[in-house]
């Protein structure tokens, strides 16, 4: 008999191989996909509030030859259960992760506060490709004025006239393996 | 077209924060902030490692990376492909890196914590600009250099080195030419004053002179000394918020006891790029040449050889004043002037050639030295008048036999007395001689030590 958590896990693993086996998954990426990866333990809400309000959103993927690919994301949700997150990208800049989470679906979102320059990455194996719903798409949006302020050195003007794209967006459905805090102090581990 | 590595100078500069993905030997990838980059030639850009990282481990396991910048002028993202070539802990990449390290460590108290480790040499397999990154319109490439300018801009900064009567002349003159032919509004010269110290001695563009002193390896233009290097940090601002951060984390934490105190940053307290040069001649460190900006993109990398060239200029044409003393004995001295009625107490500490005037700090070393013994003929026997050459003889000074740096050290003694005692003033005559001007009633006294 399955656990409430063992079963979550199990119901995980058939969906990243469904996931994996709709596009041209690698023999690499079935054979990760037999094994059942442990979710991590839930964010904590402190965790949860830094990862929807962060200033900056990296998302990181690697192709099956080992090449990485580094994109920035414009927004990120957590589930009310906190295993599991939803990260939006915007189309337009896509297309290579995309390619890489069809064939290893493994994902690391990080996250920053730049006044502290503290960290939140969350790492973990995307279950679902799909387009941003009409819901999502506000909070994609208002990642403009998040963005302005990280890169605020570059100028009001600047911004206003080139802002980043934020819409159409991806929704990149992860389910996380692992939470990684990083604050700046590297004598801390 | 892709561009080339030298076109993205300026996304590399840490101006707008890039990013940096890797992955391990599993293909599980990190995707994080990059630090420090430099451009090591066409086809290579090396990264900086301080700290223990994932980034670091994965590119153990896996020498793939992918690295985004961004164009501080337009906001285009360029995303470039990079496989690890090489660790190097020495060479000229490795100290290019480490003298940015160490000067911002130095500035904010971090040096024992925020120390280069190694630098990591990519090959960049592959450059692409980001499409559909900005949705707004493109914009218009910055203006292209026009060599012509350029090359009036360095001959007008020639021309007034060449025109020197003096070192004074020399060093302001150079300043003011970079100010005007290049838009270098800040600027100074600094010189070692044998104390592990240098000291300001020149300046432009400063409502207070610029004085002050900076320790050899403290700081950028402390760690350009150290290192004769020349070294360019922009986004200045960005990197001290970042390392004051650390700072207050660390303070925080256990490791207090590694912190030292912050170094205030002199010259502009809001500056946010700067760049500065070694004055060499002949391999020997003469002074440092500093300018900095409250723009962050004001020094390019073209800039870097080109400046050199002239701090090459400015350091050649210092050491050629330094010989050319007129050889004729000193003009006899004038009849001292009647002498104001302020009486003024210089006290002389032999232990570490010190002056004091009325209790308050004046000179030391070798310029404390010279200013001792001018004081002490003027109240012998009233002598104001002297050369260069009758200073450079004599061995109470402690002067080098060659490459004495002399006129650099009265320069920085006639600008601390107008500072700090102006009853006192060194007044060239003509070239290799001066007289001392004494519009007061001066009291010597002489201790061993304080």
């Amino acid at each position: 008999m399955r656990t409430p958590r063992r079963r979550a896990t199990y119901e995980f693993a058939k969906r990243s191989y469904e996931f994996t086996n709709r596009g041209r998954a690698s023999r690499a990426a079935r054979a990760y996909h037999r094994r059942v990866p442990t979710l991590a333990p839930p964010m904590s809400p402190a965790q949860v509030a830094f990862v929807e309000q962060a200033v900056a959103i990296l998302v990181g993927t690697c192709d099956p030859a080992g090449l990485p690919e580094a994109v920035r994301g414009v927004a990120v949700m957590i589930a009310p259960d906190r295993t599991r997150a939803t990260v939006l990208v915007p189309e337009a800049i896509a297309a290579r992760t995309l390619a890489n989470l069809r064939a290893n679906p493994r994902l690391a979102v990080t996250t920053a506060d730049l006044p502290t320059f503290g960290t939140v990455q969350l790492k973990g194996d995307v279950t679902a490709v799909r387009a941003a719903t009409p819901d999502e798409q506000p909070l994609a949006d208002r990642h403009r004025a998040r963005f302005a302020r990280e890169f605020a050195w570059a100028g009001a003007a600047l911004l206003a006239a080139r802002p980043v794209a934020t819409a159409p967006c991806v929704a990149l459905e992860l389910s996380v393996t692992a939470i990684h805090t990083a604050a700046p102090d590297p004598l801390t581990p | 077209m892709t561009p080339t590595l030298a076109q993205l100078d300026r996304c590399f500069q840490r101006i707008l924060p890039g990013v940096i993905a890797t992955a391990d030997a599993d293909g599980v990838p990190n995707v994080n902030y990059v630090s420090q980059l430099v451009v090591v030639d066409e086809r290579h850009l090396a990264l900086s490692y301080q700290f223990a990282t994932k980034t670091r481990a994965n590119l153990a396991a896996n020498p793939r990376a992918a690295l985004e910048v961004y164009d501080p002028l337009t906001l285009d993202a360029y995303r470039l492909e990079l496989r690890l070539a090489r660790v190097e802990t020495a060479g000229p990449s490795f100290d290019l890196l480490a003298a940015r390290i160490t000067a911002l460590a130095s500035h904010t108290g971090l040096a024992d914590v925020f120390k280069l480790r190694a630098a990591y040499v990519c090959e960049v397999l592959a450059i692409e600009r980001r499409a559909g990154f900005i949705a707004g319109p493109d914009v218009a490439p910055p203006p292209a250099r026009d060599p012509l300018a350029e090359a009036a801009g360095l001959m007008r900064v020639s021309e007034r080195i060449a025109a020197a009567a003096d070192l004074d002349g020399l060093l302001v003159g150079a300043l003011a030419a970079l100010a005007d032919g290049f838009g270098f509004h800040h600027g100074r010269i600094l010189v070692p004053d044998g104390d592990g110290r240098l000291v300001t001695i020149a300046s432009h563009g400063y409502a207070d002179g610029a004085g002050g002193e900076v320790r050899v390896g403290e700081g950028l233009i402390g760690v350009v000394a150290q290192t004769r290097r020349l070294v360019r940090a922009l986004g200045i601002d960005a990197d001290l918020r970042y390392a004051r951060e650390l700072r207050a984390e660390i303070a925080r934490g256990a490791g207090a006891s590694r912190l030292a105190p912050e170094v205030p940053l002199p010259g502009l307290p809001d500056a946010r790029s700067q760049l500065a040069l070694p004055l060499l001649a002949h391999d020997r460190l003469l002074g440092v040449l500093a300018l900095e900006s409250r723009d962050t993109l004001t020094f390019a990398q073209w800039h870097e050889p080109f400046l050199q060239v002239l701090a090459n200029q400015i350091a050649l044409s210092m050491e050629h004043m330094a010989e050319r003393d007129d050889d004729e004995p000193p003009a006899p001295s004038l009849a001292p002037p009647p002498l104001a009625h302020r009486a003024r107490t210089f006290c002389y500490y032999a232990n570490d050639d010190c002056v004091f005037v009325d209790d308050a700090y004046l000179v030391r070393n070798v310029p404390g030295k010279i200013l001792w013994k001018l004081l002490r003929a003027f109240a012998a026997d009233g002598r104001t008048a002297w050369s260069n050459r009758e200073l450079r003889l004599d061995p109470t000074l402690g002067l080098p036999a060659l490459k004495d740096n002399l006129e650099s050290r009265l320069i920085l003694l006639r600008k601390r007395l107008a500072d700090k005692c102006p009853e006192l003033a060194l007044v060239p005559t003509r070239r290799g001689h001066f007289r001392l001007e004494v519009a007061c009633r001066p009291t010597l006294i002489e201790r061993a030590s304080a």
